[in-house]
């Protein structure tokens, strides 16, 4: 591990890399910090521009993308009590308080150091984790992939959806987007429809724009968001306060530790992180009833837990292909656009990039305290940018993105029409992540299954056959009886959130 | 009066349902090695459609009275921005993005509400220019004649 990580630095520190590191950083910051713009959206629309970089410059500034836009989510979190991103909710409980109280300048200055430190956290159990658990998963053989695979899908389409129906035919959405073209094996066409522009197939980048990119710009334009000019100044209110840092310090340490755990676990995401982060801040404080009315700790709690999530996200998505949330399942998206197929096998064929890739995670993370410090007033004001305005902007930079990569009108069209199918399955409901990486793992998953009935000679049964497997199958049957379980856990969980917003957020 | 959304996705399960059966009439003749995961594709899509018609029928979510809750406003927002959507894709393969972004990003922004002719003037531009420098100078990217270069 060492080996790698010392082939890794010299890449990392080139001018390029560092140089593009920043750029996604400030770029994570104001796509986090504009509510209705979400880090996968970001992310999405910025692949295309990083097609022509290196592998890791172009993951380097993914990286900075996803921990500056997870810190970014605080600002309007506090500021408007509006959360960026998702994982904002718990952050508007006493930051926004804060604020309010005259006291918006320490709010932010400690999501921001909360950021930080959850994000080097988390980037550090990435590093020691996620090699051991890539050489477990080397062992495996092409039915235990099959599985891998399987369960990947399952484990995505069931926790990321209130309903495991409606996630389960996304992923099979995405498995039949994947198969579209000519079957690399047989030479046959597969859903082509006949027609010539799909024999070559739907690029993953094409559905990662379409997907994640057009159907925020749709919501942004329909919701039409009017941020008053007054709320942005509560961004300067109080002076230079000093941290209340024997309250904060603890309670970084035990969020961190929630966030990560929380973050290895497929499909929980930086929103339940952060909640559990908080409530456990409050249920430990000597004076629980300060939470929810301007405590520190509370806006520290949920602000280091959700950014603990980044790195953790990509421990199962790095080593097995089962991505931790939506952003781990864009950014397997973004390696495999780069030429890197997720799963174990990263850690041995791409070993300096994927090492690379897992420092830069450090390093953003690091790099996020220098840029929000300097660029704190700058992100504040971009909240100014009309979203009326930025929403045929984004439309128009994803057409001009994706025609960049293929020169093709066709890939164009595509990204409209999944984009409009992609607004459909959010209205309903249906999460668009496990579409996205039925992309990725569908390909792998069928020529796994091919090679297995090949060794096997037909026999299905040879599928059944290592204790591995059969661990497989049942994690798999596991997962799919999981929404009873989730169902239990969740009646539990909602008094963690105020009442008012728990009755804002859960209609949503 | 019955549930929009609840109707709505009804809809959409049979749909679903249905095109995963004509999916698989198509599937199912495929040469041996290239139909084992479009087989079982199709088989799940129209088994877990069936599934979640038969769950919204159960639920009685159909039968649940709803007041008709349109927003015009929104209404009128959502069309002008589908418009914009395929007026764009119009607009880049007849007259190049460029020029179709100059027109259609203001205007689009306009209709949606926005009447700032100042920051829509700005606003535009320094879009209009970002995209330039980052696609064609930076990345030299080959993009369509922009109408205004046709002639030259």
């Amino acid at each position: 591990m060492i080996d790698n990580i010392l082939l890794a630095l010299p890449l990392l520190f080139s001018f390029e890399v560092m140089l593009w590191m920043v750029v996604g950083t400030v770029v994570g910051v104001v796509i986090g910090g504009l509510p209705g713009l979400s880090t996968t959206m970001g992310i999405a629309v910025l692949i295309p521009l990083t097609f022509t970089m290196t592998p890791l410059a172009a993951l380097g500034m993914i990286a900075g993308i996803y921990n500056g836009a997870m810190y970014g989510g605080a600002i309007p979190a506090i500021l408007l009590r509006i959360p960026g991103t998702p994982a904002g909710i718990a952050t508007v409980f006493d930051g926004h308080p804060m604020a309010l109280q005259g006291h918006g300048r320490q709010a932010l200055k400690i999501a921001l150091y909360s950021s930080v430190i959850g994000g080097v956290v988390s980037a550090i159990s990435l590093l020691l984790l996620a090699p051991p658990l890539a050489k477990v998963a080397l062992k495996f053989g092409s039915a235990e992939v099959f599985w891998l695979a399987m369960l990947g899908l399952t484990t995505i389409a069931v926790v990321l959806s209130s309903n495991a129906v409606k996630g389960l035919l996304s992923a099979c959405f995405g498995l039949v987007i994947g198969l579209i073209g000519i079957d690399q094996m047989t030479g046959n066409e597969r859903f082509t429809l006949n027609y010539i522009h799909l024999t070559g197939g739907i690029g993953i980048l094409v559905l990662l724009t379409g997907l994640y990119a057009i159907p925020p710009a749709i919501d942004l334009a329909a919701k039409a968001l009017l941020i008053k000019a007054e709320d942005l100044k509560r961004g300067n209110t109080g002076s230079d306060e000093s941290l209340p840092w024997r309250r904060l310090v603890p309670t970084w340490a035990k969020s961190s530790t929630i966030g990560v755990l929380v973050g290895i676990v497929p499909g929980a995401g930086g929103n339940i992180a952060s909640l559990l982060a908080w409530s456990e801040a409050r249920r430990s404080a000597k004076d629980p009833d300060r939470f929810g009315k301007g405590a520190p700790e509370g806006v520290a709690a949920a602000e280091c837990a959700n950014n603990a999530d980044n790195a953790s996200a990509l421990i199962p998505a790095l080593t097995l292909g089962i991505p931790g949330n939506a952003v781990a399942a864009v950014i397997l998206g973004g390696l495999l656009v780069h030429g890197l197929q997720p799963g174990p096998a990263l850690f041995r064929d791409s070993a300096p990039v994927t090492y690379g890739f897992m420092l830069s995670m450090l390093v953003t993370s690091i790099l996020l305290l220098i840029v929000g410090s300097l660029g704190a007033r700058l992100f504040i004001s971009v909240l100014r940018l009309p979203a009326l305005l930025l929403a045929p902007m984004i439309i128009g930079m994803t057409y001009l993105g994706i025609y960049s990569i293929g020169n093709s009108l066709f890939d164009v069209a595509m990204v409209t029409a999944i984009g409009i199918v992609g607004y459909a399955m959010e209205k309903m409901d249906i999460p668009l992540a496990p579409a996205v990486l039925a992309v990725i793992l569908g390909p792998m998953a069928e020529t796994e299954l091919r090679r297995s009935l090949l060794i096997s000679q037909g026999d299905y049964g040879f599928l059944f056959s290592s204790p591995i497997s059969l661990v497989l199958v049942a994690l798999i049957l596991v997962m799919l009886l999981s929404p009873l379980v989730k169902k239990l856990i969740k009646r539990k969980a909602s008094p963690l959130m105020p009442k008012d917003l728990a009755s804002q957020y859960n209609n949503d | 009066m019955i549930s929009r959304k609840a109707s709505a996705e009804l809809v959409t399960a049979i749909v679903l349902m249905a095109l995963s059966l004509l999916g698989l009439s198509f599937v199912w003749h495929y040469p041996d090695a290239s139909r084992i995961m479009p087989v079982a594709i199709m088989i799940t899509a129209t088994v877990l459609s069936a599934i979640w018609a038969l769950q919204l029928l159960l639920s009685g979510r159909l039968h649940i009275q709803e007041r008709p809750t349109i927003d015009r406003a929104v209404l009128r927002r959502l069309v002008v921005i589908f418009a914009s959507l395929f007026l764009m894709l119009l607009g880049i393969s007849t007259i190049g993005f460029f020029s179709t972004y100059v027109v259609l990003v203001p205007a689009t922004a306009w209709f949606l509400g926005y009447r700032n002719p100042k920051g829509l003037a700005i606003g535009t531009a320094i879009f209009c220019a970002g995209l330039y420098l980052v696609f064609q100078v930076l990345l030299n990217r080959p993009l369509p004649r922009e109408v205004w270069m046709l002639g030259s």
